[in-house]
């Protein structure tokens, strides 16, 4: 198979509204950070995949005049999977390269949330109109379902929940880009409001506008254009049922182990604690990067509740998990997945500003759907995962 | 290395009343029992239609992939016309990255209204005052096209003569009747200067295709539908930058088609286009070089082009592509022709197009 590296990347400061541009203003701006850290030009990127949900930002379709900013006479394609979308698109972009058709393409993902009045309406309109939209449900129920299960299942504590927020939050202080970026403590999270039972403000996302790009390149041309690319391992996809009502269990996300399984026998990955040295994870809630790290088999069931206590997560610790204060402080929901491929792919550059020591392999992944999809990526500052 | 086309199953192309994704799931199965394979066969689906308003639904895989059948499967969705699906599955099979891929296409027109929805597809600061449906970018087109080369209104309603015709014989076609050019000029004056009956009418459908990489292909079918070449591009947003008697990105993706497949279009037996309206049909076959500039006209009737009868009689809004590639591997597969082209356009003036060609 032809070999795949990022060799450039892009994302904008991300805020609860950017006024001062159009959308296609903002997708200008990630474009061009992306192609100056790969140090091309637009007209050498042959073809963009672009992403974005959407309903949130008022315009049908944005990718007919985000098209000004640099797609005009290229080919362009819109990928659009929900909280995936990120993610979904990065893959697409990567196929059109790892085809042989292009030699560099770009994924291209914006979205203002800012100019919908409340997401979580928006999310329901996503659900079965006959079965399941009545009772409201949109993206942080489901995350309020599946905390309440993992506490009653495990012993998961409020407090255990509100470290792993106090671990994101300390990390995005180190990330300029990041929406939210304030000190807390356990006692600031357990203060905060109740928003959805038993999740608190401080345990939720935010809603983000910004762009993100990133750009791959064939194994020849990322060699000549940087002498750290971060090189693709593997991807995957997984799509489940369509009713949240079908769910099994709450308390374990059992697609996202699958999809974990899958991708891990591909890329050659024995045990994701030794061979995985830091991940980007879709967790707009805090309960998520607890089932998260069980799923993909960073702990046993039932046993991640106590990383980010233990210090396990933090970006020194054995388990560095998003080093860019992940979900919980930006989430542009369709550019959120690639986010994370940005974090994964600079922290394999060696560019990250909260750089984890010596770290050579990375897991990117998104969620989507009423936790109906999961899309991973792994990266890496090598070619191959061993040798 | 090569990929083919090894199953296609349509759906009626017709208005749906029930649950739309037993539509979804009655083309997937059809695709599936015409290639002879289970669902667990296949290990990549590429979905292709619209999302939220386009269809009532936000994420609209969520819905249609299960009834793909891509449960537990890997799946992404191409928001677009579903024609722009087959270059990304084809991608995925080319890279290795999957081996058996089916494509779903899905347009349920019905569930929304198309001509506001489309409205908001306009960017607030300079278009969205103007309140132009998309039956109006087509009127912008016909207007422009007309006027420049002098086409005769008579001309342009025997595409929908013949195009009806052929749709006749076919019976996934949505309008099947016979219709006079007197019909067609005596038809309401829609949007100046299309009349009702030179405007493809909105339909539901799906449309699935299940293509694999050549050392698999063979082993499920003896005649795989080969994906010769593919190509797609965008246009300049900003109608008023546009030469609107030009349709510049079905231009771009043809000769990005032509060059992978390593064909000239002298030798393509068989189109199937996208003639949304009348004066598109002509516009079309010229961009796709099969007629000088303004001298699309002139090739009525001397050459292969929709044998299914076109988007003039079957328009799902986002499967309309599809199934026009569909059609194209159906004839390929009956012996009727070696190599053909399929050619979609959305957007407005036909700002995104994509081309295929397939042969044997």
């Amino acid at each position: 198979m032809r070999r795949v590296a990022i060799v450039g990347v892009g994302q904008t400061k991300f805020k609860t509204r950017r006024r001062d541009k159009t959308h296609p203003e903002l997708t200008y701006e990630a474009m061009q950070l992306a192609l100056e850290h790969a140090g091309i030009e637009m007209k050498d990127v042959e073809a963009i995949a672009y992403g974005t949900m959407d309903p949130f930002d008022g315009i049908y379709l944005t990718e007919r005049w985000d098209s000004i900013s640099g797609a005009i006479g290229k080919p362009y394609m819109k990928i659009s999977t929900g909280g995936t979308t990120g993610l979904t698109t990065a893959l697409a972009a990567y196929e059109h390269v790892a085809s042989g058709l292009f030699d560099i393409a770009m994924a291209v993902c914006v979205q203002r949330v800012g100019e919908c009045v409340d997401a979580q309406p928006v999310l329901n309109t996503a659900v079965d109109p006959i079965y399941e939209r009545h009772s409201g449900i949109g993206a942080i129920h489901i995350a309020a379902i599946q905390a309440t299960v993992h506490m009653a299942k495990y012993g998961t504590t409020e407090e255990d929940l509100a470290w792993v927020s106090v671990k994101d939050h300390k990390h995005a202080l180190k990330n300029p880009n990041a929406h939210i970026r304030m000190d807390i403590s356990v006692e600031d999270v357990l203060k905060s409001p109740v928003i959805c039972s038993p999740l608190k403000l401080l345990e939720c996302c935010p809603r983000s506008d910004g762009a993100a790009v990133v750009i791959f390149a064939s194994e020849d041309l990322a060699k000549k254009l940087r002498d750290n690319p971060a090189w693709v391992l593997g991807e995957t996809t997984i799509s489940d049922s369509y009713y949240i009502g079908d769910r099994p269990d709450f308390s374990h996300w059992d697609t996202l182990s699958i999809a974990g399984r899958r991708l891990y026998r591909a890329v050659g990955i024995d045990d994701p604690r030794k061979d995985i040295d830091v991940s980007e994870l879709y967790s707009p809630f805090t309960i998520q990067e607890v089932l998260e790290l069980e799923a993909l088999g960073f702990a046993k069931r039932g046993e991640a509740k106590d990383y980010a206590k233990e210090g396990v997560t933090f970006v020194d610790g054995d388990m560095p998990t998003n080093p860019s204060g992940g979900v919980l402080c930006t989430n542009p929901i369709g550019a959120t997945g690639l986010v994370r491929l940005i974090e994964a792919a600079l922290q394999m550059m060696n560019e990250s500003t909260n750089q984890v020591d010596d770290a050579k392999v990375a897991l990117a992944h998104a969620w989507g759907g009423t936790l109906q999809f999961h899309t991973l990526m792994v990266v890496s500052s090598q070619k191959k995962l061993k040798g | 290395m090569n990929i083919g086309i090894v199953g296609i199953g349509l759906s009626e192309f017709r208005i749906h009343d029930e649950p739309f994704y037993n539509v979804a799931f009655d083309a997937a199965k059809k695709a599936l029992d015409d290639a002879s394979l289970e669902r667990r066969e296949i290990d990549g689906f590429v979905l292709g239609g619209y999302d939220n308003l386009g269809v009532g639904r936000t994420i609209s895989n969520m819905y249609t992939a299960p009834a793909a059948g891509a449960y537990l499967q890997h799946e992404i969705r191409v928001s677009e016309d579903a024609s722009f699906a087959l270059p990304l599955a084809y991608m995925r099979a080319r890279g290795g990255l999957s081996d058996v891929v089916m494509v779903l296409g899905f347009g349920q027109s019905s569930e929304t209204p198309l001509e506001l929805v489309e409205l908001q597809s306009l960017d607030p600061l300079f278009h969205r005052d103007l309140k132009i449906a998309p039956q109006m970018g087509y009127a912008l087109q016909s207007y422009a096209y007309r006027n420049e080369f002098n086409v005769k209104e008579e001309r342009l309603a025997e595409v929908v003569v013949e195009d009806r015709k052929k749709a006749k014989n076919n019976e996934y076609a949505f309008k099947r009747d016979p219709v006079t050019v007197e019909e067609v000029l005596s038809s309401e004056m829609a949007v100046y200067p299309l009349r009702k009956l030179e405007i493809a009418e909105w339909c539901d459908g799906c449309v699935a295709l299940i293509i694999a990489e050549e050392t698999i292909a063979k082993r499920i079918t003896d005649s795989p539908i080969w994906i010769k070449g593919v190509g797609w591009s965008v246009d300049n947003y900003f109608l008023g930058s546009r030469d609107l008697k030009i349709l510049g990105s079905v231009k771009n993706s043809a000769k990005m088609a032509y060059k992978m497949a390593d064909v000239s279009q002298r030798e393509v037996e068989g189109l199937e286009i996208m003639d949304l309206t009348t004066d598109y049909h002509f516009m079309i076959l010229e961009s796709l070089g099969f007629a000088e500039l303004g001298k699309g006209s002139e090739l009525l009737g001397s050459i292969n082009v929709n044998n299914s009868g076109g988007a003039l009689c079957t328009s799902a809004y986002g499967s309309t592509g599809l199934y026009l590639v569909a059609n194209l591997a159906l004839q390929i597969r009956a012996g009727e022709i070696d190599l053909g082209l399929a050619q979609a356009m959305t957007g407005y003036a036909a700002q995104n197009a994509c081309v295929s060609i397939l042969g044997v």
